[in-house]
């Protein structure tokens, strides 16, 4: 589904990612972890078309996106959430959701006039509302809403499209016991309905029971890769997770 | 042309561009712990021309006109910040853009109700000399204006490079919550910008008062709209760049006003250089990308 | 009928009304800091005012072609305004209404810095049309440019110019390519703006640079965040405030500037969503009042129903 080849990014004298390759399968989810600092953002933010990469590519579905801008990409069929949620503040949940199927609905100047009330377009809001369990805070204004909702809010977003691929930055960050556990539960749903996910994520419990396969950065290079029973258990992981408690 | 010619003007563009150095600096500075594009500064330059000549006449003598225009500027400065601009930090960028035009607006209107709509002579007959050398002629007023300006950036450089004072604002402008972490008072650091900046530019409307010997309500219009332009040639947060600005645009106005006749006020010089600069650099000359 | 006063009133109301709805466009959907609407504005003024002197059009051929002028402006200044944030597009937007107005002033096409007078009076079917008759044009106007931003406000295109608007990087991430709304919004807001612009010049029949400059820029945005930024209504609203103020109280035209100010330093203190934004004091009042009184309406329906 995804491969990357030694992709790179140096800016500014400092190397964020440093020859990076990857692969990742279709329909897995495979974590992305590494201690503060690792270019985990960075990665994600080359994956998704935000920044520029210096050297390198990445293939998805066989096609060669490094060069396209973010919207591109995203229509090609990845989604991504944001490590810090950058909801539509003014709008309501549902819009919110809407826009996220504006790119479905909406393909050109013509399209672009038609209005986002009908019908066919709020159910299928809703729908998307309801598989994120979403649906009894419809009219709420987004900036009102706890972080939990809104780390829901931007998946529910990123499903508008349709996605083969989900990036998903952090998602479980500051979220309560129960809401990471029901996340997690939309997340395996989300694989079994066929989707591929990537997640960067620093809660190690959730990574080890969630993720199929992991690679771990360090510095901005791949220090391992395998199963989460392979990396707990992987020295360099631990030396360099250790280095930083060290200084924590 | 000949040298004494070319001199000459060179002494003008230098003189100009120190003006407009002296707006830009405290614009550049103000934007670079705050990111709020101060429009009203060009209010505190006319204010400070107005509270000179005012001090002037009182006292007959310039140093203590320039102290009260300064002293009295960097007050009004840090009183904006206080009431104005500090409760609007946590709204959208736009609510500060538009008070600081609605500061400005009101603050030019100001002086007009105060002061009367008509200039305002400001005469320092002791700057009235004129002094040459290798032909070129230099008037008091000139030697004031490079004088001073050369001796406030020593001054800032000095200050911002070498105090307590000065890293402390380095840090705001680099980045508040860090420097909120390593003990810096966030809101005195950023109350002295302005109260630097605005002492500044109460010194430039002086300056330009004396040079034009004219005080008028809308002598900062022009000023502070080709301020604005020279932070973003300069490129935002970059003292540095904002001061090249201004000595570019000095020369540029002075060069192509004398020698072209293009079809646009001086106005219109800044403002095309600076639409021209932004399509070619968006991130202006010595600004970060 | 109504004297002549209080149709020129209603005719300039109607007007920066207009020009108002063409700023809410850009600004207040797209949100992309414009103080330089002059610019569009004096387009769609200054194409009609010299097809008609110059040229020899009625108002009526001249109006599509300043209206598409005013718009092809919006979309030139909107591509340099692409490669620009926030801050630097509103200094870029100053800088190019200087320029405008520079140009205009300096450039003998245009008439120089007394502009261009004498325009013709509008005509329909044959007779000129008076006072009320244009009254009535450019009110027609005024019902055209609602509707039709209220539709797009309703349109993808409208759902799309919020989401820039919010943050432009998670449009962009999901599929919406934040440029081409950004230049939608230019052009489209710019036309209306060229719209008012129109009306403008047929209606003072006489246009100057400095109609068109910074400082009525910026009376037009007061105009819009006064009223609440993004709305219909406020737009409207704050545009005939405006309008209206300086004519209700004398002198308030001479303190205008002192008074505008300090209105628009205290509203960005105390309401920076407009009197008439959502969430103000007066529009959640008016939504409170509104609710309570159709409670009542249907209460006494139930009532009268079952006593």
């Amino acid at each position: 589904m995804l491969q990357t080849r030694n992709l790179t990014r140096r800016f500014a004298g400092l190397t964020a990612v440093g020859g990076v390759d990857l692969d990742v399968a279709a329909g897995e989810i495979f974590g992305v972890i590494g201690p503060n600092g690792a270019g985990k953002t960075t990665f994600f933010n080359l994956l998704s078309g935000v920044f520029p990469c210096t050297a390198g590519e990445i293939l998805f579905k066989g096609q060669p996106i490094h060069r396209l801008p973010p919207h591109r990409i995203a229509r090609l069929g990845i989604g991504r959430t944001f490590q810090i949620v950058r909801p539509f503040g003014d709008l309501s949940v549902i819009e919110n959701v809407l826009a996220g199927l504006g790119a479905r609905f909406c393909t050109g100047v013509l399209p672009a006039l038609g209005s986002h009330h009908r019908k066919r377009h709020r159910d299928a809001a809703r729908a998307l509302l309801a598989r994120t369990a979403l649906a009894p805070y419809e009219a709420e204004i987004a900036r009102n809403l706890p972080l939990g909702l809104l780390r829901r809010l931007e998946i529910a977003r990123a499903l508008g499209l349709q996605p083969d691929l989900l990036l998903l930055d952090e998602s479980f960050s500051g979220l309560s016991h129960k809401e990471a556990a029901s996340l997690v539960e939309l997340v395996r749903e989300l694989r079994r309905d066929g989707m591929t996910i990537l997640l960067i994520e620093h809660n190690m419990q959730i990574t080890m029971q969630l993720c199929d396969r992991l690679a771990v950065l360090d510095r901005g290079e791949k220090i391992a890769e395998g199963t989460p029973e392979e990396i707990r258990r992987n020295k360099r992981v631990i030396e360099a997770y250790l280095g930083q408690e060290a200084h924590a | 042309m000949n040298a004494t010619v070319l001199g000459q003007q060179l002494v003008n563009a230098l003189a100009l561009g120190s003006v407009y150095a002296m707006i830009a600096v405290g614009l550049a500075m103000i934007y670079g712990v705050l990111r709020i594009l101060h429009i009203a500064h060009a209010g505190i330059y006319t204010a400070g021309a107005y509270l000179g000549l005012l001090a002037f006449r009182e006292t007959g003598n310039l140093v203590i006109a320039l102290i009260v225009a300064m002293t009295a500027a960097a007050l009004l400065g840090a009183l904006i910040e206080r009431f104005i601009y500090r409760p609007m930090l946590a709204r959208p960028r736009i609510v500060a853009l538009i008070a600081s035009i609605g500061l400005f607006i009101c603050l030019s209107d100001l002086f007009r109700i105060l002061a009367g709509p008509h200039q305002l002579a400001f005469d320092v007959p002791e700057l009235a000399g004129r002094y040459t050398a290798g032909g070129i002629t230099v008037s008091g007023i000139d030697l004031v204006i490079l004088g001073g300006t050369a001796a406030i950036f020593v001054a800032l450089w000095f200050v911002i490079r070498k105090t307590s004072m000065g890293f402390a604002i380095r840090a705001v402008a680099q980045d508040v919550e860090t420097a909120k972490t390593m003990g810096i008072d966030v809101d005195r650091s950023v109350s002295r910008v302005f109260m630097i900046g605005s002492a500044i530019a109460a010194f430039g409307g002086v300056a330009v008062a004396i040079l034009y010997n004219a005080v008028y309500t809308t002598m900062g219009d022009m000023i502070g709209y080709k301020g604005l332009a020279l932070i973003v040639i300069g490129g935002f947060g970059s003292i540095s760049g904002a001061v090249l600005a201004a000595f570019l645009l000095g020369f540029a106005e002075t060069a192509l006003t004398t020698y072209m006749d293009l079809p646009l006020s001086r106005e219109g010089i800044a403002m095309l250089m600076l639409v021209l600069l932004i399509l070619i650099r968006p991130q202006g000359l010595l600004g970060k990308a | 009928m109504l004297d002549a006063y209080t149709i020129t009133i209603l005719s300039l109301m109607g007007i920066w009304s207009i020009v108002a709805l063409g700023l809410n466009v850009i600004t207040g959907y797209a949100g992309q800091f414009n103080l330089g609407i002059g610019v569009y504005m004096g387009t769609g003024a200054y194409t009609t005012a010299m097809l008609t002197t110059a040229a020899g059009f009625s108002f009526w051929e001249a109006l599509p072609l300043a209206v598409a002028a005013a718009a092809l402006m919006g979309f030139i200044t909107g591509l340099p305004a692409l490669r620009v944030r926030e801050d630097s597009l509103a200094v870029l937007t100053i800088g190019m209404v200087f320029v405008f107005e520079s140009l205009l002033v300096y450039l003998p096409y245009f008439g120089g810095p007394l502009g261009i007078g004498r325009i013709a009076r509008v005509s329909f079917g044959g007779d000129a049309v008076g006072k009320e008759g244009y009254l009535l044009i450019i009110l027609a106007a005024l019902a055209l440019t609602i509707a039709a931003t209220l539709y797009l406000k309703r349109a993808w295109i409208g759902l799309a110019w919020e989401s820039v608007r919010e943050n432009e990087l998670a449009t962009s991430v999901i599929g919406i390519h934040p440029a081409r709304f950004k230049l939608y919004a230019f052009t489209i807001g710019a036309a209306f703006a060229g719209l008012g612009g129109v009306l403008y010049a047929h209606f003072t029949r006489y246009v100057t640079p400095y109609d068109f400059g910074f400082l009525p820029s910026i009376y037009v945005l007061a105009m819009v965040v006064l009223g609440g930024l993004g709305t219909i209504r406020g737009a409207v609203f704050g545009a005939c405030f405006l309008t209206l103020l300086p004519e209700l109280f004398r002198f308030v035209q001479d303190y205008r500037n002192l008074i505008y100010g300090m209105a628009l330093v205290l509203l960005m203190l105390y309401e920076p969503r407009g009197l008439l934004g959502d969430g103000s004091f007066v529009w959640r009042h008016a939504k409170a009042a509104a609710t309570r009184l159709r409670a009542l309406l249907w209460h006494g329906r139930q009532y009268a129903a079952n006593p």
